[in-house]
């Protein structure tokens, strides 16, 4: 067996209310690597086709990646993976924290949850056992308090918890899974399926070391990226970020950007430090993907100047093995103990998509959001949505229990969400997402429910950046941010360990070559779909990855770790493999293989003013080369029959 | 590779207790028996062991040390990156977040930086030091240990 694996999955089957390992062969790491490939490989052969997502039948897998827990950094993300509630799709999402060492020291590569619990359980799991438990007294139970219980009656090492809020326990088709008091794997509706499954929590606690092949050249590895890591030079300030993004957004030609920037913004400020800089560049989307920067102008983003943020922080938060730290601890007023600073999504999506610029309702709406489980992109979404049909009189205060919804209103919004989490009177209407919501209410509402193939679209407007649409509408998993963008090519700087990887062609350009549809584009496209798979494999963070493939070492430490002897573009046919799994699965499961896009998303009607003035894009011949790229039908999307002979293989795996 | 218990062994049940990890079995004066599947090579059974009845993976016969003379860690907080991979590993679960100390807030000291939060639960199996990034972990004789 190759090292950096321990070769066992755990399978609990919530009805039977058993738990059982099973070996996995070697080949299926040698195919898929191991993380999110590992959770493709079971879920496409264990899943039925047309499953119900909230049904028995629906697998749902959490897995750590394959370098996590070898000494290798920024690489403790855990994935979790299930048919999605909300899309029909594929289903994934992918959390920090603390959970993936902990799964991994617990001596399994995956858990995976079938059937449908009688009553609610958690997991319990420690390096002597693997058991099912009564949750009923933790059901109804906010995730922070279920995290606090379920630690209490711990002894010695401590549990590492994901738990769903009531939002999960309640089905909403937003609901995410929590670790770590208000980290998320928020994407997908996941937390809906573990609801359905009356599954309330896993704590796991382990200590089984993760076996290298080479531990001195890892270890060389991992000291040349600290280098990079901890380079961290005094830097411009809150105001200098606006600034220089006013300049990028105003300037006719585009400039390269280098993630070591990035990784600088990170560890001072962590993800809010793009707050206005992204409003400036035409990044954040605004008034529900209307408005501009110049209506969310810097007199009202001031409220969200990362300095401001920063002064909240009473200190950082590490995930497992990372130096940087962008995660902050803030004091909440009005609530004991420590928050988790909001993200720049939480902030965008419950900020300028709103237009509020009250800070302090974003802090306490983002600790709602982390203690309920909910999705805080698709829950500013859907309030968008809601406040947009309200101001156009398709909703009123009858339905709205008398809210008046505004735009920038916080107080109204507030009282909005809190609907929405308790699943109250209109909030239960609005509980799954924006698209069923427009189905629900009618009334042409649809044109103010923006979403990507169901799922509400993350706070990166493909208008100022195609890479992001494009992505929205091709992966398995539709509307997520965290894939590709033509930014985020340039940061991951494949180009410098990849053949088949393109290189930009010089570090200034037109911003009209963003809108092209060429080859190089679509290769761009299609390198950032295969390293998304390589770098969800291995549980490394996507802000390491930002950093750049030459400074931090993926390929090498994978070769250190498992002891295998492959190229860079080897490991990229690899995530190329795993893109087509999740593929396969979508068309095994009736769902699209292209996912619609809301116009607003794409710019059919450009908007008029702000740094997106006159923009669209047009997927409709750059899918095709795409597709092409990915070895899959130009003309359908489907994957190559090549790819899935050893998926398809009969057997007892 | 595991720890392994011989015929010496009175079967005293201390190693049964101090394994962090339940590897160990046993009753009272009878042979204990460490599960090789659980064992994680802490060494902690044959550290406390006063019957030489312990073996190392290696098969050598493992040395007691007096619980006041343990190695435990100790940190150079200027090359700390905050990384809380020590504070994972442990298996006692000695190792805590400054920030969570009880203790008063020393400003030089990073919040998010690790400490032995717990000394007298740590059994020097030196896992943290081993798998530290920057090596800034150095298993020492701490002044007031309490073993």
């Amino acid at each position: 067996m190759i090292k950096g694996v321990t070769g066992k999955i755990l399978w609990v089957n919530l009805s039977a209310g058993t738990c059982q390992v099973e070996e996995v062969p070697e080949s299926v790491y040698e195919h898929y690597l191991a993380g999110i490939g590992l959770a493709a490989y079971y879920l496409y052969r264990r899943i039925p086709a047309k499953a119900e997502a909230l049904g028995p039948e629906n697998v749902l897998a959490f897995v750590p990646g394959l370098l996590t827990g070898t000494g290798a950094l920024m690489t403790g993300r855990w994935m979790v993976a299930g048919k999605s509630p909300l899309t029909g799709t594929w289903g994934d999402a992918n959390c920090g924290g603390t959970l993936a060492p902990a799964i991994k020291a617990a001596g399994f590569d995956g858990i995976f949850f079938s059937g449908i619990s009688p009553k609610p359980v958690y997991l319990y799991v420690d390096h002597n056992r693997a058991e099912l438990r009564d949750a009923t007294d933790l059901w109804g139970k906010d995730a922070r308090e279920t995290e606090t219980l379920i630690q209490a009656s711990n002894q010695g090492k401590p549990l590492q918890v994901a738990c769903i809020g009531p939002a999960g326990e309640k089905l909403s088709l937003i609901a995410g899974i929590v670790n770590d008091q208000g980290r998320m794997a928020a994407r997908s509706g996941l937390g809906a399926v573990m609801g359905s499954k009356r599954l309330k929590a896993l704590a796991i606690k382990g200590s089984h070391p993760v076996m290298v092949a080479d531990r001195e050249s890892l270890k060389k590895l991992t000291t040349g990226f600290l280098k990079f890591a901890q380079f961290q030079p005094p830097f411009l300030n809150g105001n200098g970020l606006r600034f220089l993004g006013t300049m990028l957004g105003k300037m006719p030609l585009a400039m390269r950007q280098d993630g070591m920037l990035y990784k600088v913004f990170l560890k001072k400020w962590g993800t809010v430090s793009m707050n206005e800089y992204s409003i400036q560049t035409g990044d954040s989307p605004i008034r529900n993907w209307t408005g501009s920067n110049l209506d969310f102008n810097a007199k009202k983003a001031a409220s969200i100047d990362p300095d401001e943020l920063l002064k909240r922080e009473t200190g950082k938060y590490h995930c497992y093995a990372c130096p940087i730290g962008c995660g902050g601890l803030c004091e909440l007023p009005g609530r004991e103990g420590d928050t988790h600073k909001p993200e720049y999504e939480t902030i965008l999506a419950l900020g300028g998509l709103l237009m509020n610029e009250d800070v302090d309702s974003l802090f306490e709406m983002n600790e709602r959001l982390n203690r309920a489980g909910l999705d805080s992109i698709s829950a500013g979404g859907v309030i968008a949505f809601a406040i947009e049909c309200f101001e156009r009189g398709i909703l009123t205060m009858a339905d709205t229990d008398g809210i008046v919804l505004k735009w920038g209103n916080s107080e109204a919004i507030m009282a909005l969400l809190q609907k929405i989490i308790d699943r109250e009177g209109i909030g239960d209407l609005l509980a799954d997402g924006t698209k069923l919501a427009a189905k629900r209410i009618g009334k042409g509402s649809d044109e103010f429910a923006v979403n990507a193939g169901g799922q509400e679209a993350a706070m990166h407007d493909g208008r100022a950046d195609p890479g992001f649409a494009l992505h929205y509408a091709v992966e398995p998993t539709p509307g997520r941010h965290t894939v590709g963008s033509q930014l985020y090519y340039e940061m991951y700087r494949l180009w410098k360990k990849s053949n088949s990887a393109p290189k930009p062609p010089s570090l200034f350009f037109s911003k009209n070559k963003r809108y092209e549809v060429n080859a190089y584009l679509a290769g761009m496209a299609a390198a950032n779909s295969k390293f998304k798979m390589v770098i969800d494999a291995t549980g490394l963070c996507i802000f390491g990855a930002f950093i750049g493939v030459d400074r931090i070492p993926v390929f090498e430490w994978l070769n250190a770790v498992t002891g295998w002897q492959k190229t860079p573009d080897e490991y990229l046919e690899l995530g190329r493999q795993i893109s087509s799994l999740r593929q396969a699965f979508n068309e095994k499961q009736g769902a699209p293989l292209r996912h619609e896009l809301s116009p607003r998303l794409l710019g059919t009607l450009p908007l008029t003013e702000g740094a997106n003035k006159g923009r669209s894009v047009n997927l409709d011949a750059m899918v095709p080369l795409y597709w092409g790229l990915m070895g899959w039908d130009a003309a359908t999307g489907q994957p190559a029959t090549a790819d899935l002979v050893y998926v398809q293989q009969e057997g007892s795996v | 590779m595991a720890y392994r218990i011989i015929e010496s062994c009175t079967g005293c049940t201390l190693c049964v207790r101090k394994c962090p990890v339940e590897a160990i079995s046993g009753v009272r004066k009878e042979l204990h028996r460490i599960d090789a599947a659980i064992c994680i090579d802490c060494g902690v059974c044959g550290r406390v062991c006063a019957f030489h009845a312990i073996l190392d993976p290696k098969g050598h016969e493992a040395q007691r040390v007096r619980p006041e003379e343990w190695q435990k860690p100790s940190w150079s907080i200027k090359e700390c990156v905050a990384c809380t991979i020590c504070v994972d590993i442990c298996p006692t679960g000695s190792i805590g977040l400054w920030r969570n100390s009880s203790q008063q807030q020393d400003k030089d000291y990073p919040s998010d930086a690790p400490y032995l939060a717990n000394p007298e639960t740590c059994i020097a199996c030196a896992f943290c030091a081993r798998d530290c990034p920057t090596g800034c972990i150095s298993m020492q004789k701490l002044a007031l240990t309490v073993g």
